[in-house]
């Protein structure tokens, strides 16, 4: 065997294994641009191989001839073909080139057949031909991949242009074999060195289709990690602060560059708050992908969604153009790049959204600061006058010998006494209120009677100003609480007399109003108040700087803000509209009915009942939800009423709740948002049972579960069940075993888990704490990362192995500035680390507040991630969602 | 002690009738003529044709706050020299600044003693005479 034979075979191997993977690329992931290109390698290899068969079986030398030639003439058809995926061919070249491979290889069949003799003049004519068809065809493919590359960017900028270059290469490998092969006849050196000329370059030729169409996983990685790298580092140089668009912006520009998208944007980018994400999310995910990779023509809309609580409804859309190629490619890199833009966007919004907390809290210490520094001020105001007059009469002299000055000097001191007494009163008054303690006695109140009574008990201090007061009163009887409405009503009355000048007028109006409740209004002459006021005065002292419609002189600063409080402790609501110089109208609207007297004591529960808060209007429903519950062992606490159900939420402390949402006072939504803004009631589950159907706002404001009525008794009973973890409604007793050598840790852990209702077991090593784990079947287990006798990651391991403690959740507890190691180390098999101090007892409170278990979905969404994990090539490991577990 | 009609005038500037009263009280046995306006308005007015020895300001007024009356004062040629007290239950540090720098020549807070205040009205209306003299 010569050396250029050894050659040649050596190229033919390495080509045969070039289409090799190319049909186990195509085998792996099936589609059309795939299979064009397994056929050219295909046509090739059958031309590279035929010689060699032509070795062991001689005889058949025509026929394989026939067979090389031919194969070798559909390498260009096959490349125009897949260049049609690309970009619109025009049809007759397409056509026009298959027939002429056609007319050529049944020219060749025939010249076989007829034996015509190497180097005669027919040979020729038929190998120019051949030559040209090459030339022409090849050349057109690649003119196309050229210009399809041109509308393109990115990497697949690079990979057209590849591919154009290795067209042409092939192009010329042919037309080198031809010339060699036919020209200077076969067996010369010229055509044996042409045959290896034309091997070595149809092999480079190769090796870039086989980087521009199926490109190895390495080569792709590289690719996206370069992108993402630099992406990363785009992230980074952003400006932090303020706002998250720049991320979106800059995510849009990105995958502009790098993909073939003709239009990319960031739908959905408001934030929910507080929200949390449908379970699913991730499984739309992968169907929308699917349904783009599946063959067809014309612009396609990819979604690509954003796996993020934060943004529920976030999603990249990606207009892909017609003929895509290199869809998934895109759709990989896409994901990646969306992961990391969402993953920094996560953490800027919580960035933000602390900034803002923080200005909330300064904004609120700055608030209490102003009302301490009021509240001062009011308390010296009649002190001065209480401690100034008896310091005068202690020290005698003649005004205390004069009985008429002593008397005045007494009146003072009393009346400034009345008067601290007044605003002692008020400000207990409106604590009580603002703590929901606030005890209304609903009894039916004539409401024309009870302002008839106040206004003649007030006139005298009108007389005294010459101001008249009309009254247009229509009867109306409402439930409320007399003496409270009595004081909202001599409240206003008394600031219109007190703001009004002499001889000014002051209206009261009563009627019915909505629903058959009270309308208040009381108008007046007076000075007015400055419509940047409006908003303030009913703030407790509130005080622009020597204006003083709450002014210190009679009222005591608290009174439209003790006003507010009444009224809407009775479920009605005030309102103000003034204008400077003409006068203020104050509107109080007062519901018909006190079932929304939210301050009524909750009935008394048996403390060792679970027990469950119904707030639901209807009274059948009610009846209903009552009979479902107490049948199953649970102590019922029932109310019609929003507000009521908020306070007694914050005084009989429930176990769960199960909340409607179309109320008569507040409604459901309002519940929601105020039990879980308020930490006395933020940690007790929530259900909304309602014939209004959003689930998806329901647990995006902190809603544990939600039915849609009507609700069967199996799934409510099923739903409170699944509540076992953090409260007292359940079945059994709730576990937690700590796993530490420390003999004061169970007691600090106690502090946390005892009022979330675990028991806490003990183990002081790791042996004990797995045999302990296996016996008792603890619902949760806190490991110190220093354990005495095994490493701890090691006991993590064992009991993820072992069936019958796999699925408890772990927390590891280790030394502070370990968290981030270990962390990483364990990444996914546990449910979190706490860096030991108080921030780790926090941290595992808010999880318990958090965690729900979740049978229904849990498993679905665990798949969803790992399959979201795969699409995303070369992106981290995503953190498996907590809980999925 | 009977006040005399020549004695020193006060103008007080109080809105809250128990607090003037008192002050009445106090400084009528120290021995000074007290006239009270209830607000910055009524103030003004009496300042428009009368010279009061000393002026003490409260700031919570109906019509608007007390130290704006300094400035004016000041900045008149007639009574540019008059003492001037701020008396009020605003008595943070801030506000004790604030009106120490609108050009105050005391502080007293609320609730008032009766010899502080005596002691300072003293006090101001010594200060006063020193440097009208000074100035003559």
């Amino acid at each position: 065997m010569t050396l250029d034979t050894l050659l040649s075979v050596s190229l033919d191997i390495a080509y045969f294994g070039i289409f090799a993977l190319s049909l186990v690329d195509w085998l792996r992931h099936r589609g059309p641009v795939r299979r064009a290109v397994m056929f050219m390698f295909a046509c090739t290899s059958v031309a590279l191989a035929a010689p060699l068969v032509a070795g062991v079986a001689p005889g058949l030398t025509m026929v394989l001839a026939v067979a090389v030639v031919g194969a070798l003439f559909a390498q260009p058809v096959v490349a125009l073909w897949l260049v049609s995926y690309i970009r619109p061919v025009r049809r007759v070249l397409l056509l026009a080139s298959a027939l002429a491979f056609v007319v050529l290889t049944v020219g060749l069949i025939g010249l076989a057949a007829t034996g015509v003799a190497p180097r005669s003049p027919v040979l020729i004519a038929y190998a120019i031909a051949a030559l040209v068809f090459y030339v022409f065809v090849d050349g057109a493919a690649a003119l196309g991949f050229l210009a399809a590359a041109r509308n393109r960017a990115g990497t697949s900028r690079s990979r057209l242009l590849t591919a154009a270059a290795s067209t042409a290469l092939f192009a010329l490998a042919i037309a080198v074999l031809l010339g060699g092969g036919v020209l200077a006849g076969p067996g010369t050196e010229a055509s044996t060195f042409a045959s290896v000329l034309a091997r070595i370059l149809a092999l480079v030729a190769a090796i870039g289709y086989l980087a521009a169409f199926a490109p190895p996983r390495a080569l792709r990685r590289i690719s996206q990690q370069a992108i993402g790298y630099d992406f990363i580092r785009e992230l980074n140089a952003l400006p932090s602060g303020g706002s998250v668009e720049p991320i979106w912006d800059l995510l849009v520009r990105t995958v502009e560059r790098a993909s073939s998208a003709t239009r990319v944007e960031v739908v959905g980018r408001g934030v929910r708050a507080g929200g949390t994400a449908d379970d699913g999310s991730d499984g739309r995910r992968d169907a929308r992908v699917d349904a783009a990779i599946g063959p067809g023509r014309g612009v396609r809309t990819v979604t690509v969604p954003f796996s993020s609580e934060r943004w529920p409804d976030g999603r990249l859309e990606l207009d892909l153009p017609e003929h895509v190629l290199f869809l998934e490619d895109d759709l990989a890199l896409t994901s990646v790049l969306v992961d990391r833009a969402v993953r920094a966007a996560e953490r800027e919004s919580f960035l933000v959204e602390r900034e803002e907390l923080i200005a909330d809290l300064q904004a609120a210490s700055a608030a209490k600061s102003d009302f301490v520094a009021a509240m001062s001020h009011e308390l010296r105001t009649p002190l001065n006058a209480i401690i100034g007059f008896s310091e005068l009469l202690r020290e005698g002299g003649e005004e205390a010998a004069d009985p008429a000055t002593v008397a005045t000097f007494a009146d003072h001191i009393h009346s400034s006494g009345l008067h601290l007494l007044d605003l002692v009163n008020d400000v207990l008054d409106l604590a009580r209120v603002e703590a929901g303690r606030l005890d209304l006695k609903p009894v039916d109140l004539d409401c024309e009677a009870l302002v008839r009574q106040t206004v003649a008990s007030i006139k005298p201090l009108a007389n005294d100003k010459d101001q008249a007061i009309t009254l247009a009163l229509e009867p109306v009887t409402i439930e409320a609480d007399q003496s409270r409405v009595r004081q909202i009503v001599l409240n206003l009355l008394s600031n219109a007399i007190k703001f009004t000048d002499r001889g000014g007028a002051i209206r009261i109006a009563l009627a019915r109003g909505p629903d058959g409740g009270a309308r208040f209004t009381i108008a007046d002459t007076g000075r007015g108040i400055a419509a940047a006021d409006l908003d303030r005065i009913f703030e407790a002292f509130h005080q622009a700087e020597g204006e003083g419609r709450t002014s210190h002189h009679e009222g005591t600063g608290l009174g439209l803000a003790l006003t507010r409080q009444l009224v809407e402790a009775h479920g009605g609501s005030i309102s103000v509209r003034s204008e400077l110089g003409v006068g203020s109208e104050f509107t109080v609207v007062l519901p018909a009915r006190q079932s929304t007297a939210g301050q009524l004591a909750p009935p008394a529960v048996r403390p060792d009942q679970p027990t469950v808060l119904v707030i639901e209007d209807d009274p059948s429903a009610q009846q209903l939800l009552r009979r479902h519950l107490e049948g199953a062992g649970y102590g019922v606490l029932a109310t019609p009423s929003g507000r009521q159900g908020l306070a007694w939420m914050r005084e009989a402390r429930p176990d769960a709740v199960l909340l409607d949402i179309l109320l008569p006072d507040i409604d459901g939504w309002e519940v929601l948002q105020q039990a879980k803004r308020d930490p006395a009631t933020r940690s007790i589950p929530i259900m909304v049972v309602s014939v209004v159907d959003d689930r998806e706002l329901g647990v995006a404001l902190g809603a544990v579960d939600y039915f849609v009525k009507p609700v069967s008794r199996e799934p409510l009973l099923e739903a409170l069940g699944r509540l076992t973890f953090t409260t007292k409604v359940r079945t059994r007793t709730v576990t937690a075993l700590i796993v530490d050598p420390d003999a004061e840790a169970p007691t600090r852990y106690r502090e946390v888990l005892e009022p979330e209702g675990f028991r806490v077991l003990e183990a002081a090593d790791g042996a004990t704490g797995r045999t302990r784990a296996g016996t008792d079947q603890p619902d949760l287990i806190l490991i110190d990362a220093l354990l005495p006798d095994v490493d701890p990651f090691e006991l993590v391991r064992q009991l993820r192995d072992d069936e019958a403690t796999a699925s408890i959740p772990i927390w590891l507890t280790t030394p502070p500035g370990l968290a981030p190691e270990v962390k990483a180390r364990l990444n996914g098999t546990i449910q979190g680390v706490l860096a030991k101090g108080d921030d780790a007892l926090a941290a595992l409170r808010t999880w318990l507040e958090t965690y729900r278990p979740r049978p229904v979905g849990a498993a679905a969404g665990a798949a969803a991630t790992t399959q979201a994990s795969e699409t995303a090539e070369g992106a981290e490991a995503a953190m498996p969602a907590e809980g999925s577990a | 002690m009977e006040v005399q009609p020549d004695a020193p005038l006060v103008l007080a500037v109080e809105d809250e009738p128990r607090n003037a009263a008192l002050l009445e009280a106090i400084l009528g046995r120290a021995g000074y003529r007290l006239h009270v306006a209830g607000d910055v308005g009524a103030a003004r007015q009496f300042l428009a044709t009368e010279r009061p020895a000393l002026v003490m300001l409260d700031r919570h007024l109906p019509d608007g706050d007390g130290l704006d009356l300094i400035p004016e004062i000041r900045a008149s040629d007639r009574l540019g020299d008059v003492p001037i007290l701020l008396v009020s239950a605003s008595v943070l540090p801030r506000d004790v600044q604030t009106a120490l720098e609108a050009g105050a020549d005391g502080f007293l807070a609320k609730p008032v003693r009766v010899k502080p205040l005596v002691d300072e009205v003293r006090r101001l209306l010594d200060a006063g005479a020193t440097s009208r003299k000074l100035a003559d």
